[in-house]
């Protein structure tokens, strides 16, 4: 039988990376190893949460539910490989600190 | 439009040079007027080294001075709609609270760049203070100058500094500012591939909606915004043994598109 978790229940930021954790202690600790994650009332998660949620959530059958467009894109982003761009510092100048 | 890049610079100069010309007692009675990026590293230079202080005749301004000086608190030390100061607590659990409430007193962030852009880089930059620097005291501030049209916000540490905490993983560079070029392109100290990407998509971010971004971690210093990059040599007198990031945006700061935000987080 699947087990529930309400995100909001459990913690009331999912701003830093610990978050995830405590979610994932509580998740855990449930009886029941097939588990649905309900992000809903969840208004945004950082990219530190959602890198942590990922990787608690490796060797769990743990499903997600009511995750709003922000937050999918979050995780859509950390899950994707970096294809951002990065930083040229050849145009970047090198001086002393300025009196 | 913010103000130039050299003013930052010599704010963080100030604290230079109060910190040089001080012995027992460090003299701020003449002081007028403290940016952040001056006051909150003299405040742990006060606590780190027992110093007595001559606080400015300004009432106000002494006010700041007695708050980052005196005994350490956790949470709010000081704070109204115009002037958060958080002693970060060393609990990570025990941040949760004052990061709401840093959101909340800055209106959700709709002024600082859109709720999304502002709740990205303090949580980013916030988490890069709990996993690498190992602090003793840290501290956030949020100030705006709405005459003058921008917010500082800065983010200091007393901790093993960026270029400490790629050596105490066996990263060797031929100087700081190498170790902040790796720091700014998402070379984690961490094991996992996905992480480290904070520092350097937080100045993406921020320039990306007309900021100012200047930091300084033991020996390297760099400042960025759309138009000027630059990374400081610095002289031994201008090391600061921490991490200290200077954060300038438009007050109020235009909401970036959804478009433009994820494109400058990609990582």
């Amino acid at each position: 039988m699947q087990s529930k978790v309400k995100v909001v229940s459990v913690v009331k930021e999912c701003a830093l990376r610990h978050n995830a954790e405590r979610l994932f202690e509580t998740i855990r600790a449930l009886p029941s190893k097939d588990v649905l994650v309900d992000f809903s009332d969840v208004k945004s998660v950082s990219r530190s949460f959602a890198q942590e949620y990922l990787e608690q959530k490796k060797g769990l059958t743990v499903t997600e539910t009511g995750m709003n467009e922000d937050v999918q894109a979050m995780f859509n982003l950390v899950k994707k490989p970096r294809t951002g761009e990065r930083f040229d510092f050849s145009e970047w100048k090198e001086e002393r600190l300025p009196c | 439009m913010l103000p130039s890049r050299d003013e930052i610079v010599q704010a963080y100069r100030k604290y230079c040079e109060l910190v040089a010309d001080a012995d027992d007692t460090i003299d701020l009675s003449h002081e007028r007027f403290f940016y952040p990026t001056t006051l909150l590293p003299l405040g742990i230079y006060v606590q780190r080294n027992a110093k007595k202080v001559v606080k400015p005749t300004n009432p106000d301004v002494s006010n700041y001075v007695s708050l980052i000086t005196g005994h350490r608190r956790e949470g709010f030390l000081y704070s109204d709609s115009y002037m958060p100061i958080v002693c970060v607590p060393k609990a990570p659990y025990a941040f949760d609270p004052i990061f709401s409430a840093i959101i909340g007193i800055c209106d959700q962030g709709r002024k600082f760049g859109g709720v999304k852009a502002f709740e990205y880089y303090l949580a980013e930059l916030s988490q890069n203070i709990y996993d690498h620097s190992e602090f003793q005291n840290a501290y956030i501030m949020v100030q705006r100058y709405e005459k003058k049209g921008f917010v500082e916000i800065v983010l200091i540490d007393d901790g093993i500094s960026i270029p400490g905490s790629y050596e105490r993983h066996g990263v060797t560079a031929a100087d700081d500012n190498e170790h902040l070029k790796n720091a700014m392109n998402g070379a984690s100290t961490k094991l996992e591939g996905s992480r480290g990407c904070g520092l350097g998509t937080s100045i993406k971010l921020l320039t990306k909606m007309d900021g100012q971004f200047f930091l300084v971690s033991r020996r390297g210093a760099l400042y960025a915004d759309a138009r000027e990059q630059t990374f400081f040599k610095l002289a031994a007198q201008e090391i600061y043994n921490g991490t200290l990031i200077t954060i300038r945006v438009p007050y109020p700061a235009r909401e970036l598109s959804n478009e433009a935000f994820y494109h400058a987080i990609e990582g």
